[in-house]
């Protein structure tokens, strides 16, 4: 995430002193210390660079003989479907990206800066929203918008709609509400990183409320909101479960899904590859795109703790109009979708509506007897967990060296974060690429499956590593050496400690995404690793619809789980901290 | 034997940026068992020389020697946890997670101190800073006092050859620093462990240290005895930093004889240069008809009627601007003829306003010379045509004003120095 960087997110609470462009002595550095900062490099290099090199030159080479061939790529940048698929997708991300933008700074500002009521639950819906994988809201948004068995698609005549979600709205819709909260994270956390004076100084000064607003606060939390679109446009074209579901029965062609389909037999590594690099570039473009303006408009002067925020009293009507309308879209994102996907997973026939005769146990009953689901799980939860673990590992080795400015480590550390802003469907297209053949053969094994997850979620857990490690002053461990204490001491007994929390944070976080993860683990599942999310996007296309809705349940509950020991660990600050 | 330090011809710079902060060449000699200061601005370089000594930083060039043995040269680097010495930090770095008790003990507990002597240590040392009563409550629920002296005791307890402070007490109030300063003395008069102390405030140096280092700009500008470094300051320059500002004059001396010079001069190099009369100097430098700046201390200027010419000394005619009460006494800030603003301290009986016309005097005994050095006149001079006299004065008063106002910058800018 260092690749949208933006001093305000992370200033407010560091409060490590910046000692200008030296290298911080490694007191004790001995052989054990190399060995651990060498090992965390080969992971970047295995885990990043080297799948990623792999798709660029998979894309200009012939997949059989491995020789430099750009046929299949030159007549991919020829090809008249490639290039309305990439513009498909820029729009759908770019439409969505905005659509959340719309929603998420305003209501940012709102559970910020006023007095609106419930603003603590809408943060915490919105974080919700965050942890819960696309697939799901996809399915919930099919039952209640799709044909026939859609509980409001009857209603959408009355607004002289009539298509249903199988159209470019509907992709957008669902993709936006997928995709949005990373925008309201990053302005909820930039404006609470403001130091109150900035505006009180406004204030006095006869500003308005609405002056302090669009003069004072929005200019500077621009940067943050400018990152946070970059990341939700990524989150957007990482939304496989929701392409899947909508975009292809709407026949609006997508790189993602076409990818996905050149995977299907005969396999045509080539072209998914060309259509790889095409997605990169759109993300690259995307990347560079938000570092411009990012750079051009952050302002130094807000860093800092200074005064607390006077929060703006909205009148009762202003209240009541802002609540429902924050209401109205925590609603669309999670609310009301997670509501119908557990009611039904009690319905015996779909689109017969909720009553009780049309309730049973039953489609629990398929799902277990369909057999795949113990297995899948199970899979789930143990790549998950070993995903998790290795990711905090990672992040933990990363963040330790870089901050004590280790040679090299900054651009290992962003190196790590490059592949948030890289679509998992592309990703698993590198490793696929990387560790397909002989003497690392790993297609198919749950070991591609743990790297991937690793590789794909490490920026999230490094930004909570980070966050920890920033919030433990240098001197508190430069006073163990100055008491007798050595390197290991001082992080067993000093650093581990006092990052605990944000540590096990992380390691939640880090599992829900992989336990949840869909859009590369569809092209790096092999017979025995099937999981969760892949068997559930295999319901829905086979149609089992009850066993489908009472899986989506499930996965959602485990979701909801881990929401809940999140912000009992973590407090609700970790919305801002996870950004 | 508690450790003495020999620093030799060490530079340490954080970035190429010739204004990047850090040290030059310095060479210096830190008496064992003794109370040393390392006196300076903010951005001196201070700061950096108490981290090359702990061992945070390391020399680009010269050896540090504690107690004899190297511990920093171009080829050997002894880390921090091997150099027996603890640790007194500005921030305090309690370990907010560790009870007053466990934070005291850990470095005994590195060392591997069997319990029941741990157990010992620790309560004695408890119970030398007084707190005792508080082991086993955790830093955050304690007072900043009672922080700085649990930071205080987990060094100590150690009995190290050397303790380094860095500005310990710049985040207490003014009642409650005082009574720690005292207590540091005393606790170093008591332990005989070679203190090595930072601060930038002259009078908490003063009172506290036996040797003294002064410096500027990564470099040290003078170091001795406490003593000798206010009585004979070797420029200008750490002239106004031992005292608080005072009257510069410039001219030409001369007639040297005897430890005594006659100096001449006027309140400005175009001004009407006049005798003033024979004075006491030492500095072997200053050569006949050099150009040369006189100095005298605010605490030994005073005031009196316009034109009154007394015997004794020499007097400057000025008006004065500002009149602050202070307590026991009046600050008075007189503008003299050539702009310069000068303070005095005055009995509160005086009763002065601004704008009345009064002379500035001082005992000639008390009065500096020094020889004007390359650096010493580029300063002047940029003080001279660059600012506007009431920054002059600013400038002039150095240490004192610089320190209040970086106080809340201190996180960031300090450490740099």
């Amino acid at each position: 995430m260092t690749l949208a960087k933006d001093p305000t997110l992370t200033a407010p609470e560091e409060v490590t002193s910046a000692r200008p462009g030296r290298r911080r002595v490694l007191p004790g550095t001995d052989i054990s210390v190399w060995a651990i900062w060498a090992l965390t490099v080969v992971a970047v290099f295995f885990l990043v660079a080297y799948p990623v090199a792999r798709i660029v030159w998979l894309s200009v080479s012939d997949a059989r003989t491995g020789t430099f061939d750009t046929s299949v790529f030159t007549s991919q940048l020829s090809s008249p479907g490639m290039w309305r698929a990439a513009w498909n997708t820029l729009v759908m991300a770019a439409a969505a990206m905005l659509v959340g933008a719309l929603a998420a700074v305003p209501m940012a500002w709102l559970c910020e800066r006023s007095n609106m009521p419930g603003r603590k639950a809408v943060t915490s819906l919105v974080f919700l929203t965050f942890m819960n994988p696309p697939l799901l809201l996809g399915l919930a948004y099919i039952m209640i918008f799709g044909p026939n068995i859609g509980v409001l698609t009857g209603t959408l005549s009355w607004f002289g709609i009539d298509s249903t979600i199988y159209s470019w709205w509907g992709l957008i819709l669902v993709t936006a509400c997928a995709s949005f909260a990373i925008i309201f994270m990053t302005t909820s956390a930039s404006l609470a990183g403001i130091d109150g004076d900035l505006e009180n100084a406004a204030r006095a000064h006869g500003a308005t409320t609405q002056e302090i607003a669009f003069r004072i606060s929005l200019p500077l939390v621009r940067p943050a909101v400018a990152s946070g679109c970059l990341l939700s446009f990524v989150l957007a074209l990482n939304a496989f479960g929701v392409q899947a579901l909508i975009a292809t029965p709407a026949r609006i062609p997508l790189l993602t899904t076409e990818i996905y389909s050149y995977f299907s037999y005969p396999v045509q590594f080539s072209a998914a590859a060309s259509q790889a690099v095409v997605l990169i570039g759109l993300s690259l473009l995307a990347t560079l795109a938000a570092n411009a303006y990012i750079l051009s408009r952050t302002f130094p002067t807000i860093a800092g703790k200074g005064a607390k925020v006077e929060v703006t009293s909205l009148s009762t009507a202003g209240r009541a109009i802002a609540a429902v309308l924050c209401f109205a879209v925590v609603s669309a994102s999670v609310v009301v979708p997670m509501t119908i996907v557990i009611l039904s997973s009690f319905v015996k026939t779909p689109g017969a509506g909720f009553g009780l005769p049309n309730l049973w146990l039953g489609n629990y009953r398929q799902l277990i007897e369909l057999g795949e689901v113990g297995s899948s799980l199970w899979n789930s939860l143990r790549l998950g967990l070993v995903a998790a673990t290795l990711m905090v590992l990672l992040a933990l080795s990363l963040t330790y060296f870089r901050r004590r400015k280790m040679r090299g480590s900054r651009f290992v550390f962003s190196l790590a974060e490059v592949p948030f802003v890289i679509p998992g469907i592309v990703l698993a297209v590198g490793f696929i690429a990387g560790y397909s053949q002989r003497p690392l053969n790993l297609y198919g094994t749950a070991t591609i499956l743990v790297l991937a997850y690793v590789s794909k979620f490490l920026p999230i857990a490094t930004r909570f590593t980070d966050n920890a490690q920033g919030q433990i002053s240098d001197e508190l461990e430069e006073a163990v050496y100055a008491h007798g204490g050595t390197r290991g001491q001082a992080f067993r007994r000093v650093l581990l400690p006092l990052m605990k929390r944000g540590l096990v944070t992380a390691a939640v976080l880090s599992f829900v995404f992989a336990f949840n993860e869909l859009s590369a683990s569809i092209l790096l599942i092999g017979t025995g690793t099937q999981v969760a999310s892949t068997v559930l996007l295999h319901y829905s296309q086979e149609g089992l619809v009850g066993p489908m809705n009472a899986f989506a349940a499930v996965l959602f509950l485990i979701t909801a789980l881990c929401y809940v020991t999140v912000i009992a660990i973590a407090g609700r600050s970790v919305v801002k901290a996870s950004t | 034997m508690h450790a003495g330090i020999a620093i030799t011809g060490v530079s340490m710079r954080y970035s190429k940026a010739s204004d990047s902060g850090g040290v030059i060449d310095i060479n210096a000699s830190i008496p064992g068992g003794k109370f040393t200061t390392l006196l300076g601005e903010s951005g001196s370089g201070k700061t950096t020389l108490l981290r090359l000594l702990a061992g945070f930083l390391r020399p680009d060039e010269g050896d540090i020697a504690i107690q004899g043995q190297v511990v920093a040269s171009a080829d050997e680097f002894v880390p921090t946890q091997r150099r027996d010495l603890a640790m007194v930090f500005q921030s305090y770095a309690l370990w907010p997670h560790m009870t007053v008790f466990e934070n005291v003990a850990f470095g005994l507990r590195a060392r591997k101190v069997p319990k029941p002597e741990l157990r010992t240590r620790v309560g004695a040392t408890l119970d030398l800073v007084g707190l005792a009563h508080l082991s086993e409550r955790k830093p955050a629920s304690l007072s900043g006092g009672q922080q700085q002296r649990v930071a205080l005791a987990r060094s100590l307890v150690l009995e190290p050859g050397l303790l380094l402070l860095d500005e310990p007490l710049s985040n207490l109030d003014a009642d409650l620093r005082l009574q720690m300063r005292n207590q540091l003395k005393v606790l170093q008069l008591k332990t005989g462990i070679t203190f090595v102390y930072v601060t930038h405030d002259q009078e908490e140096a003063f009172a506290l240290s036996d040797h003294m280092i002064v410096l500027d700009q990564g470099r040290i500008l003078q170091q001795g005895e406490s003593s000798d470094l206010y009585t004979r300051p070797s420029s200008a320059r750490v002239a106004d930093f031992m005292g608080r500002g005072g009257l510069h004059v410039d001219g030409r001396a001369s007639d040297m004889a005897g430890g005594r010079c006659t100096f001449v001069g006027g309140t400005s190099p175009s001004g009407p240069h006049r005798d003033l009369g024979s004075f006491p100097h030492w500095e072997t430098t200053l050569v006949p008809s050099q150009e040369a700046q006189l100095v005298v201390h605010s605490e030994d200027l005073y005031l009196c009627a316009p034109g009154q010419r007394d015997e004794g000394s020499p007097t400057f005619a000025g008006r004065v601007e500002t009149v602050n009460f202070a307590g026991r006494e009046n600050h008075v800030d007189i503008r003299l003829a050539d702009g310069q603003t000068v303070t005095a301290y005055e009995d509160v009986t005086h009763r002065r306003k601004m704008g009345d016309e009064v002379a500035v005097g001082f005992d000639r005994e008390r009065a500096w010379i020094f020889g004007l050095r390359g650096a010493d006149r580029k300063q002047a001079e940029a003080l001279d045509s660059n600012s506007p006299p009431p920054l002059r004065a600013a400038a002039a008063a150095g240490a004192h004003v610089l320190g209040q106002r970086s106080k809340k910058a201190r996180t960031s800018d300090e450490r740099v120095g």
